[in-house]
């Protein structure tokens, strides 16, 4: 399993912005087959700038971004057919139903040919309820879309997946239900890349996890080297200590 | 994915209540529109049935324009009645509505509602395209897949276009079946013809219109401040500008007013009438004013027509250059293009205005001369409309190729601001 | 409180892109419309002048009686007001041969214009989500945890959303007056500061109107982006709709006869008819009369009757009852058929009056038309101004046809033979018609009454604003 090519691999990645802020200081990381990497900092640190990276929403100052060996600023549309992406809160379409928003996305990603059976049997891999997936969507909760969230993912049958801050602001079955998932995913043979500062979930799942802090990879660990160290007080110290830079 | 996408946005749009109340205020406003535009038609052409002159009568009076339901531009001041007589051309008195009320606001017709109302609905229908999903977060998931933002910008475009055109041609296509319905209103082949022009003139409007939005929506990271934005742009575009255009016009160019030009013409045929009665009195004969006869009274009417004559040129060419440079600057406003579009189309523009007077005063000149050689049976007065290719060459294409190029540069522009947006 | 929330409101909006945005469209375009509608008055001026000399360079060679009404029509002079409100007052002419096309195509831009349409599309994009918009960015919740009343957030939006829109609005039309001001050619009576005052409370109470309105709907949903829909469709339909199309409903619902069928029918009535008519009673009378004469009955030709006549009194007075009898009976006839001539005119004008009453009626539903009638009422470029010029006309047509009367019966005592109708008199004395505008109150006066009209729909969007804010969910 580890011994596979990376899927998701940052080589030496930095992007400075327009204003002069360094959000991203030559991150070097990998993500391979049948792990899940968490990303764990603060707000600012340079989480989401790395996913931004990686779907091509932003070009990077220095360095580059692979996905299955694909240079993502070379060739998006090809690079993108091997990622799914569940974003932070996203609203989805309100009007749609459950199974339409995944009929949309299922199409974008690739995947014409599935029947609605398909698409159900996703949603309920995901323990979204029956009765929601031909309800529409604006009347679902945080939890419920986030689900579907995941299920649009999940449909993509992409060997990676993306997920920015997953479980934020959900409340600790759904975020259980969720970690399942992921699991789940792990098993299969899926890279899963999860950004997040819930420290406690991160060690629970995390293959491996990695310490942001102002654009820089301060810290990595693996699950074996974590069973010897305590990641809260680790965290938690380096959140304290000064400032990298000045 | 251009088309799962511009799917999406119809589906979406006949879910969302945008759609529902927009679509709503055109077909009622569109069908309001005709109906009252078709009664007004049919009494003015009650009214035509009476003036109608009797064979050979020195009248040129055109019936009302059937086009005029959908433009009625000038068909009102063309379908005046003209009567001539040895002194020149009258318009026979009691055209005007008795409601005064008519001349305060420009006539709902098919053509105002789409400058005015489907501008609109077409820039709420583009403004949050971009914005209002880069704002949920769908922007970022559907760029997260294999499909370039060319892609997503042409399936939105082609999607709310469809969502637009499709009910705005089913209603006006409808509503002119209807009208056709009635044997008194003939269209003819070239009537259906402009009309189907103009349809697509319309369409093109829209088109740029929804550019417009979807140009704008890919600037700004709020609706919010897209909105507002749009809205006050198009406020300049659609009232602002083409009317602010022509008073700077008149300006630049010194042209009498007509007022001046029917006062100077009294003085003219008046003072020659007086002329000749008095020279004939010096004479010794009898002079009846306008029914006199003889070759004295042949000088004098001749003197009328020539100055008169003289003056109407001398107008015409001033008249001439200011419509030109109002038109130059007018034209700055896709919303002017298209009125001078679908004006021109219709048979009811200035420059059909300008060409029936011109006939106008040649069949005066004619039925003078008959008067001369003492002819009281006159030719009837005739009068065709400008083909839609002589409109089109006279200006109409310039005006449409204004919109289509401003459409497809608006496209460009938009898609060249997406390309480089910010969709976190 | 209340001051507090207003100040909130002003401050808020102040620092917005949409004041901003607000703030430069109207600075740009009412000077620029004021210098360029100020710089076409002064054109107007010249004209009118122009035109006048034209008149009496006329009047001293060619002016005769018989025509002399063709050359010498009442004429509206260019009022000084024009450098601010047009309203209908661009001269159509579409009586002649030379109309103008341009002012139907595309109306004259004027501030009536401008306030009606850019500043209630501003007025409602700064209150569509004064409700909705406060309630998604969770302060209105935070305002009403800390105890504000509803009554005072809907008044302090109401207030403050005016005050932001007025200040922008009066100062470009400051620079405006400037411009005007600065104009020698311009000269502005108290009358028409007068004017100007009131015109500008009309328009703060149109703003007010919009901004109420805005309110209203935004408490009405629960989102801004349905909002800014639905008030959109609302304020196209107030004003862009429903002032047009009155008119045309007006004539559908209470139609009127056309004038040319009513003129056709009058002129049937008058000629042909009244000849039949008069014919008809004429032998009538000729035969009682040749009943009471019977010599009369005799043919004789025009030479036989004269002599007869000289010599014959019974014949003179046989003849003479004839005659009277004929003049009688054409008169009797012109009398019948005037009448019913008259009826059909009343009925004409009646129904007019009617359609127009409804049609402005109608049209009182939109605050734009309101405040069209409102400012072009107060600046004698409306409807009144019409009437009222009509009616100046008529006065000057009366005193005009007195002049000449008197002024043809002296030259007829002076010289019967000369033709006086057909000859260059001398009209250096003749009253000429001279316009002076109606006073300021006669002008206010005829507006107040769709005024009220306006203020009472802001009062009652107001109490309808508050009632539905006082229910909004603001959770």
């Amino acid at each position: 399993m580890t011994n596979q090519k990376p899927i998701l691999k940052a080589d030496d990645l930095s992007k400075r912005y327009e204003d002069g802020l360094l959000a991203l200081d030559h991150l070097n990381l990998e993500v391979r087959p049948g792990e899940v990497y968490c990303l764990l900092g603060a707000n600012g640190a340079g989480k989401t700038t790395t996913i931004n990276l990686f779907l091509n929403f932003i070009p990077p100052t220095n360095g580059t971004c692979f996905i299955n060996g694909i240079d993502v600023t070379k060739d998006p549309l090809e690079a993108k057919k091997f990622v799914g992406f569940v974003s932070e809160n996203v609203m989805l379409y309100g009007n749609f139903t459950a199974r339409q928003n995944l009929d949309f996305f299922a199409k974008l990603g690739g995947k014409t040919n599935l029947t609605r059976e398909a698409y159900y049997q996703v949603m309920r891999r995901v323990s979204l309820q029956e009765n929601a997936f031909e309800q529409r969507v604006k009347t679902f909760s945080k939890g419920m879309r986030q689900k579907l969230g995941i299920s649009i993912a999940i449909i993509k049958d992409a060997p990676a997946i993306l997920l920015d801050e997953p479980t934020s602001g959900l409340d600790p079955k759904a975020a259980e239900e969720f970690l399942e998932i992921l699991g789940e995913l792990k098993s299969e043979g899926k890279a899963v890349f999860m950004s997040t500062h819930d420290i406690f979930r991160a060690k629970e799942i995390g293959d491996r996890v990695g310490i942001m802090k102002e654009g820089r990879l301060v810290l990595e660990r693996t699950r074996e080297e974590l069973q010897f160290e305590d990641l809260v007080k680790i965290y938690i110290d380096y959140m304290k200590s000064e400032p990298l830079t000045a | 994915m251009t088309g799962t996408i511009a799917r999406k946005e119809i589906a979406a749009n006949l879910l969302s209540y945008k759609f529902f109340i927009v679509i709503l205020l055109t077909v009622l406003l569109l069908f309001t529109s005709f109906f009252v535009l078709y009664k007004d038609f049919k009494a003015r052409l009650a009214d035509y049935q009476l003036i109608k002159p009797k064979p050979g009568e020195p009248v040129a009076v055109l019936p009302p324009n059937p086009l005029s339901i959908f433009a009625k531009g000038l068909d009102e001041t063309m379908t005046r009645s003209f009567e001539v007589s040895r002194i020149g051309l009258s318009v026979r008195a009691g055209q005007k509505s008795g409601n005064a009320l008519f001349a305060f606001f420009p006539a709902p017709d098919f053509a105002y509602i789409v400058k005015v109302v489907l501008s609109l609905v077409a820039l709420l229908f583009g403004f949050d395209q971009i914005s209002r999903e880069r704002e949920n977060g769908v922007l970022r998931l559907m760029l997260s897949n294999p499909v370039s933002r060319a892609q997503v910008l042409a399936g939105k475009w082609l999607g709310n276009f469809l969502s637009l055109a499709a009910p705005f041609t089913l209603v006006t296509l409808l509503g002119f079946a209807l009208i056709n319905l009635d044997p008194d209103v003939r269209f003819g082949a070239s009537g259906i013809g402009r009309f189907l022009m103009l349809i697509v003139i319309a369409l093109l409007y829209i088109a740029l219109f929804l550019g417009l939005g979807i140009l704008v929506s890919a600037l700004t990271r709020r609706s919010a401040s897209t909105l507002i934005v749009l809205l006050l742009v198009w406020a300049v575009i659609v009232f602002v500008m083409p009317n602010l255009g022509t008073l700077i016009a008149r300006q630049m160019v010194d042209v009498p007013s007509v007022k001046a030009l029917s006062e100077k013409r009294q003085q003219i045929w008046t003072r020659e009438i007086l002329l000749l009665q008095v020279e004939s009195r010096a004479a010794g004969r009898r002079a009846t004013g306008t029914r006199t006869e003889g070759d004295l009274a042949q000088k004098h009417f001749d003197a009328i027509n020539t100055d008169q004559d003289r003056l109407e040129e001398d107008y015409r060419k001033k008249f001439d250059r200011l419509v030109r440079l109002s038109k130059a600057i007018n034209r700055l406003s896709p919303a002017a293009s298209f009125i001078y579009a679908a004006t021109e189309l219709a048979g009811t523009g200035i420059g059909e205005e300008n060409r029936l007077k011109y006939d106008v005063v040649r069949y005066k000149d004619a039925v003078i001369g008959d008067l001369k050689r003492e002819v009281t049976q006159h030719a009837a007065f005739t009068y065709r409309y400008r083909s839609a290719g002589q409109v089109l060459a006279e200006g109409g294409l310039f005006d449409v190729a204004e919109l289509l190029i401003l459409t497809i540069f608006l496209a460009a522009l938009s898609y060249l601001a997406f390309i480089r947006y910010d969709v976190r | 409180m209340l001051g507090t929330i207003i100040r909130k409101e002003i401050q808020n909006s102040v620092f917005s892109f949409r004041f901003a945005a607000v703030f430069v469209l109207l600075l740009i375009v009412v000077p620029v419309t004021v210098f360029v509608l100020t710089n076409d008055y002064v054109k107007k001026v010249d004209e009118f002048s122009f035109r006048r000399g034209a008149i009496e360079d006329y009047l001293k060679n060619y002016a005769h009686f018989n025509r002399l009404r063709n050359v010498i029509k009442p004429s509206q002079p260019p009022l000084s007001m024009y450098t601010l409100v047009r309203g209908i007052s661009s001269d159509i002419n579409v009586e002649e041969f030379d109309n103008d096309p341009l002012p139907v195509m595309f109306p004259l831009l004027d501030l009536v214009f401008i306030v009606a349409i850019l500043l209630s599309l501003a007025a409602i994009i700064f209150s569509y989500d004064s409700v909705c918009g406060e309630k998604e960015d969770g302060t209105l919740k935070l305002m009403l945890a800390n105890g504000l009343p509803r009554s005072q957030i809907v008044l302090g939006k109401i207030f403050g959303g005016t005050a932001v829109l007025i200040v922008p609005f009066f100062v470009s039309l400051l620079l405006g007056l400037v411009v005007i001001l600065l104009n020698p050619r311009v000269s502005w009576t108290g009358a028409n500061w007068g004017a100007l005052g009131l015109v500008l409370l009309g328009a703060v109470i149109y703003v007010i109107f919009f901004q109420v309105l805005g309110v209203f709907i935004s408490s009405r949903h629960q989102a801004s982006a349905s909002s800014i829909m639905t008030s959109l469709c609302v304020w196209v339909l107030l004003v862009l709709v429903v002032p047009n199309l009155s008119p045309y409903l007006a004539s559908l619902l209470s139609p009127a006869p056309s004038r040319i069928k009513t003129s056709r029918e009058m002129s049937r009535l008058t000629d042909t008819d009244r000849d039949n008519l008069g014919r008809r009673l004429q032998a009538e009378r000729s035969r009682d009369i040749v009943k009471k004469y019977p010599f009369l009955a005799e043919r004789l030709t025009e030479a036989e009757t004269k002599a007869r006549l000289a010599k014959d009194p019974a014949f003179r007075e046989a003849y003479e009852a004839l005659r009277k009898e004929t003049r009688a009976a054409w008169d009797e006839a012109n009398r019948i058929q005037g009448d019913k001539a008259r009826l059909i005119e009343n009925d004409r004008l009646q129904k007019e009056k009617a359609q127009t009453r409804l049609s402005t009626m109608l049209s009182l539903i939109s605050p734009l038309a309101v405040f069209t009638y409102w400012t072009t009422d107060l600046t004698s470029t409306g409807l009144r101004n019409v009437e009222y010029f009509l009616d100046l006309g008529d006065a000057w047509d009366r005193a005009y046809t007195a002049y000449f009367r008197a002024r043809i019966a002296s030259l007829q005592k002076q010289d019967p033979v000369v033709d006086w109708w057909n000859t260059a008199v001398d009209v250096s004395d003749m009253p000429r018609f001279i316009y002076k505008e109606e006073t300021l109150g006669a002008r206010a006066k005829s507006g107040l009454g769709p005024l009220a009209v306006l203020m009472v729909m802001c009062v009652g969007l107001f109490v309808a604003a508050y009632f539905s804010f006082v229910r909004y969910d603001a959770r």
